[in-house]
C-alpha cells in the first residue's frame, strides 16, 4: 500500500487516523493502526490490507497525495486594501532604553547579534505624531483602534505618552480608541497611575513569579532583583485605583527549567497575585540561538495543574484551587478545540495556518519610524522591515511574508500539519536580506510537535462525551 | 428653491443618502458633510467611506463648519458606525441652534429622541424640528386589528451583511420605479430616510414593551395602513438586519428582525446584497432555498458588493469585521461568475437599469 497522507494518533481509549486532506479524525481498530504504523514507517509489510482500511480507501480516504496544488494566501489580493484601510493596532517603540537588565531579554547585552541591544535611542514627538497619523489615515474600515506603548521601558517616556494620548484622543474622536502599555512596573508612581486610569490605558506589568523566580532573571542594571519594587507598586496601584487595578494584567514569562509549582504559588492560595489576570508565556530564546528546554519537574507539575484545570472546566473541581497559569493555557486549548470543530479540509489553492497579514493587526514602529509586522521580530533584520511611516508599506515584502508557505511549497504541501502550522515569517528570518527557506524548515519539527499536542488535546475533549461521560456528570 | 443643508455625522452608512439626495427629495440641498474626526474621512471625497467611485463632495471637520454655506442641519443619531454618544449629537445640535441654524433631527420615534432635545423643541425653539415616524399622517382604515396579508407586490432588499449596499439598492430601486411613473412605498432602516419620504418601522420593531407576536401584528397593521393611504404600485422594504447568522462565533443578529418583518409583510421578491467573494452560485442557491422557507421568498437577483470579510480579525474579536475593496475586484469577479440562475448585478458601478429591467420582467405591476 502506498504511504497515505495521514498522521496517526492514539489515546488511552482509541486509535485514530488523521486524514489530512479532509481534516478529519477517523477512529480505527488496533490492527488497522498497527498496519498503518508499518506502512508509515516504511517497514516491509506483506500483510494484506485490512478490510477496514480497504473500506476507507473506497470511501475516498487515505489518499497518498495532497490535494494542495498551490500555496497562496486567500488575502493576497487584498493586502493593499487591508493595509490602506483597515489597520487596527499600532505599537510604538518609545525608547530603546530600559532601567532593567533582564537576563533573558532579547535586547540585553551583546550576546544576541540578531537583535538590537539596549540603547538611549528614543522616539521623538515628531516621529510619534507621524506614526499616529500613519495609523489614522489607514483606519477608515476599522471599527476599533488600539495604540500600544513599548520599549525598552516605555514609562521612561511618560511625557511623550501623555502627548501621544492627548493628540490621539482628539484625532480619533468618534472612533473606538484604546491604549495599552507593557511595563516592567518599577517606575509607576501616583501621577502615572492616575493618568493611566483616567485614560483607561490597559496596563500589563511583567513579573515572572515569586521572588526567587522573578529575581533570578528580572534585575535592575545593578543586578538587584525587581520583585519587591514591582509588588510594592502593584499594591499601591490597588490601593489608590482599586477599580482600575482589577483590569491589570501581569505578563509572566515562564522559564520551563524551573519548578512549575514554585512559579504557580504566587497566584494561588491568597498570595500576592490572587485575583489578578495573568498572561503567561514561555520564554523565547530563539534570538539567543538556544532551544527552550523543559525540566521534568516543570513538565510533571504543569501537566497535573492542567489536569485540575480541565476538571474545573468540566465542573468537577473548584476553580479557585486551580492555577491561573494552567487555566489560561486550558482556555486556549478549549478555544482551539471549538475552532477545530469547524475547521475545513484542504483546498487546491490553500495556505498553511500561521501567518497574519503583516502589519495589519499589530504594526510595530521602532524609534526611527521603521515598520515591522510585530514587536517579536528582529529590528536589525531588513527582511522583517515592511516599510517606514514616511515611505509607506513595502507591499511586495508583505506579500512574501504572508505567503511564507510558498517559500517551501513542496515541503508544506505534503506536511500533515498543514492546517495547524504555527510558522510565520519570523521563523524564516536568518538575518539576511530576504527570507530563508532553510531557516524556516528548521522550525518544522517544533511546529509539528505543537500541532500534534494541539490535536491530542482536541481528541481528549472530543472523547469526553463518549468515554468519560459518567465521570464528569455532575 | 431648496434649502441649503449640512449633514451630521457623516459616515459610511449615510453615503447612499448623500449620493441620491438631490434626486429623491426637493426640499434640501446638501452643501456640507460633517464627520467626526476619528472616522478618518476629513478632506476626502465622501465615497471614500465605502471605496466607491467619487461623488465630488468632500467631508468637513467640526471646527470648520459654521459658515454661511448652509442653513439647516440634518442630524440622525441612528447609525452604528459612529462611536459617538448622545452628548456629542445633542451638543452639536445646540451649537447649530445657537448659531442661528435650523435643525432637523431624524429618529426612530418620539420615545427615542433624547430628552434634552425634546425639551429644546418643547420650549419653543422653532429652529428644532423633530422628524419621527410616529408623527406621520397615516390613515388606518376600518379593518380592525387582525393580521391581513399585504396586497401590493413587495420587494425585500437584504444582505448577507447589513453593510452589503442594501440601503443603496433600496434607494436606487425606489427612485427608478418612481422615474417610470410608479407609485412606490419605501421602508428603510435608517430614520434619515424620512427626508426622502420613506418610512421606517423601528418604532414598532424595537419596542421592548410588547412581545414579538404583537410586533408582527402591529407592523402588519401599520404597513397595511400605509398601503391604504399611499396606494402604491410596489412596496420596497429594506431588511432591518442581516438576513441570517454569519457563523457560530459571529451571529450578526441571527436575522431575527428580518424574520419578524417577513412575517408582518411577506416578500414576493428578494434581492440579495452579498460580498463579492460570497456570490458563488452554489452558495446563493443554498441561501435561496433557505430564504424561500424562512422569509417567504427565494432570491431573485444578487447585487455584488465590494465588501471583503476580515475572517482573521473575526476569529479573534468574534465580531463582524470587513473592509471595502476596490470596485475593480467586483467587476473582475462578476465577469468570471455570471450565471443565469441568479443574475449578478452591481448597482454601484453599473447603475440600476439592468437590475430594474430584470425585475420588471418578474414583478407584476
Amino acid at each position: 500500500m502506498e504511504k497515505p497522507f495521514i498522521e496517526l494518533f492514539s489515546t488511552p481509549n482509541c486509535f485514530y487516523v488523521f486524514e489530512v486532506n479532509k481534516n478529519k479524525f477517523l477512529p480505527i481498530s488496533y490492527d488497522a493502526y498497527q498496519f498503518l504504523c508499518n506502512v508509515m514507517s516504511d517497514k516491509n509489510n506483506t500483510d494484506e490490507v485490512p478490510p477496514e482500511i480497504a473500506i476507507l480507501q473506497r470511501e475516498g480516504y487515505l489518499s497518498a497525495r495532497s490535494v494542495v496544488e498551490r500555496i497562496q494566501h486567500p488575502y493576497s489580493r487584498f493586502i493593499n486594501t487591508f493595509l490602506d484601510r483597515k489597520l487596527s493596532r499600532i505599537t510604538l517603540q518609545l525608547t530603546q532604553e530600559c532601567n532593567l537588565r533582564c537576563k533573558y531579554c532579547v535586547y540585553s547585552g551583546d550576546k544576541n547579534i540578531k537583535q538590537r541591544s539596549h540603547s538611549n535611542k528614543r522616539m521623538s514627538w515628531e516621529t510619534a505624531k507621524r506614526a499616529v497619523d500613519f495609523l489614522y489615515n489607514r483606519t477608515i474600515d476599522s471599527s476599533k483602534v488600539n495604540i500600544g506603548f513599548y520599549g525598552g521601558e516605555p514609562i521612561i517616556e511618560f511625557q511623550n505618552i501623555k502627548r501621544i494620548v492627548d493628540y490621539s484622543e482628539t484625532l480619533f474622536s468618534g472612533k473606538d480608541l484604546s491604549f495599552s502599555i507593557t511595563t516592567n512596573g518599577t517606575l509607576l508612581n501616583d501621577d502615572i497611575i492616575r493618568f493611566f486610569d483616567e485614560h483607561n490605558i490597559s496596563l500589563m506589568i511583567s513579573l515572572d513569579g515569586p521572588k526567587q523566580i522573578n529575581d533570578a532573571n528580572r534585575v535592575f542594571a545593578n543586578g538587584k532583583g525587581t520583585y519587591d519594587v514591582v509588588m510594592s507598586n502593584i499594591r499601591h496601584l490597588q490601593s489608590i485605583s482599586p477599580e482600575y487595578a482589577e483590569k491589570l494584567i501581569v505578563s509572566m514569562v515562564i522559564d520551563p527549567e524551573n519548578d512549575f509549582d514554585c512559579i504557580n504559588t504566587i497566584c494561588i492560595d491568597g498570595n500576592e497575585l490572587t485575583d489578578i489576570n495573568i498572561s503567561p508565556s514561555i520564554v523565547d530564546k530563539e534570538y539567543d540561538g538556544k532551544a527552550t528546554t523543559f525540566s521534568e519537574e516543570y513538565d510533571k507539575k504543569y501537566e497535573y495543574q492542567k489536569f485540575l484545570s480541565i476538571l474545573s472546566y468540566l465542573g468537577r473541581y473548584p476553580r479557585n484551587r486551580t492555577s491561573p497559569i494552567a487555566n489560561n493555557m486550558v482556555k486556549a486549548a478549549i478555544d482551539n478545540y471549538n475552532r477545530m470543530k469547524t475547521s475545513v479540509g484542504l483546498y487546491a489553492t490553500d495556505v498553511p495556518s500561521g501567518p497574519c497579514i503583516p502589519g495589519q493587526m499589530r504594526l510595530f514602529v521602532d524609534v526611527t519610524g521603521k515598520l515591522f509586522p510585530c514587536e517579536r521580530v528582529s529590528e536589525k533584520s531588513s527582511a522583517m522591515c515592511i516599510g517606514t511611516i514616511d515611505s509607506g508599506f513595502d507591499f511586495e515584502k508583505v506579500y512574501n511574508m504572508l505567503n511564507i508557505g510558498a517559500l517551501t511549497e513542496d515541503k508544506c504541501k505534503t506536511c500533515w500539519a498543514f492546517r495547524y502550522c504555527s510558522i510565520c515569517a519570523k521563523k524564516a528570518d536568518s538575518g539576511g536580506l530576504g527570507l530563508s527557506a532553510l531557516k524556516k524548515l528548521a522550525s518544522c519539527v517544533e511546529s509539528q510537535n505543537e500541532a500534534y499536542a494541539k490535536l491530542r488535546q482536541y481528541l481528549l475533549f472530543s472523547e469526553i462525551p463518549q468515554f468519560y461521560r459518567g465521570q464528569v456528570r455532575i | 428653491m431648496r434649502t441649503s443643508a449640512a449633514l451630521f455625522p457623516f459616515c459610511a452608512q449615510f453615503l447612499p443618502f448623500v449620493k441620491w439626495f438631490s434626486k429623491c427629495q426637493n426640499r434640501y440641498e446638501i452643501n456640507k458633510l460633517i464627520s467626526l474626526p476619528g472616522l478618518a474621512m476629513i478632506g476626502r471625497d465622501a465615497s471614500f467611506s465605502c471605496n466607491h467611485p467619487p461623488i465630488g463632495i468632500n467631508v468637513a471637520s467640526i471646527p470648520d463648519v459654521f459658515d454661511d454655506s448652509w442653513d439647516t442641519l440634518l442630524i440622525s443619531r441612528s447609525n452604528d458606525t459612529c462611536k459617538a454618544n448622545d452628548e456629542i449629537y445633542i451638543d452639536f445640535a445646540k451649537k447649530a441652534v445657537f448659531a442661528n441654524k435650523n435643525v432637523v433631527w431624524c429618529d426612530n420615534g418620539q420615545a427615542y429622541v433624547p430628552s434634552k432635545l425634546s425639551n429644546l423643541s418643547n420650549h419653543g425653539s422653532k429652529k428644532l424640528n423633530l422628524m419621527v415616524e410616529d408623527n406621520r399622517k397615516i390613515v388606518y382604515p376600518n379593518f380592525g386589528l387582525e393580521y391581513t396579508p399585504i396586497e401590493t407586490p413587495v420587494i425585500m432588499v437584504g444582505g448577507i451583511l447589513e453593510q452589503a449596499d442594501t440601503l443603496e439598492l433600496t434607494i436606487q430601486l425606489s427612485n427608478r420605479f418612481t422615474q417610470d411613473g410608479h407609485a412606490v412605498t419605501t421602508i428603510v432602516r435608517n430614520p434619515f430616510g424620512q427626508l426622502f419620504g420613506f418610512h421606517t418601522i423601528n418604532h414598532i420593531l424595537e419596542r421592548s414593551d410588547i412581545n414579538e407576536n404583537e410586533k408582527i401584528v402591529k407592523m402588519n397593521n401599520y404597513i397595511r395602513a400605509i398601503e391604504f393611504t399611499e396606494r402604491p404600485d410596489v412596496i420596497i422594504v429594506e431588511a432591518p438586519d442581516a438576513l441570517l447568522r454569519y457563523s457560530d462565533k459571529v451571529s450578526n443578529g441571527f436575522g431575527v428582525y428580518t424574520y419578524i418583518l417577513s412575517q408582518a409583510v411577506s416578500p414576493d421578491y428578494l434581492i440579495l446584497g452579498a460580498p463579492f467573494e460570497l456570490s458563488a452560485e452554489s452558495l446563493i442557491a443554498f441561501l435561496s432555498n433557505d430564504f424561500s422557507y424562512r422569509l417567504g421568498s427565494q432570491i431573485h437577483a444578487v447585487h455584488v458588493s465590494n465588501i471583503i470579510i476580515d475572517s482573521m480579525d473575526m476569529l479573534q474579536s468574534h465580531e463582524l469585521s470587513f473592509a471595502y475593496a476596490d470596485m475593480d475586484m467586483v467587476n473582475e469577479y462578476m465577469h468570471k461568475n455570471m450565471n443565469d440562475t441568479f443574475p449578478l448585478f452591481n448597482v454601484i458601478s453599473d447603475g440600476i437599469d439592468n437590475l430594474y429591467n430584470y425585475l420588471c420582467s418578474l414583478v407584476d405591476i
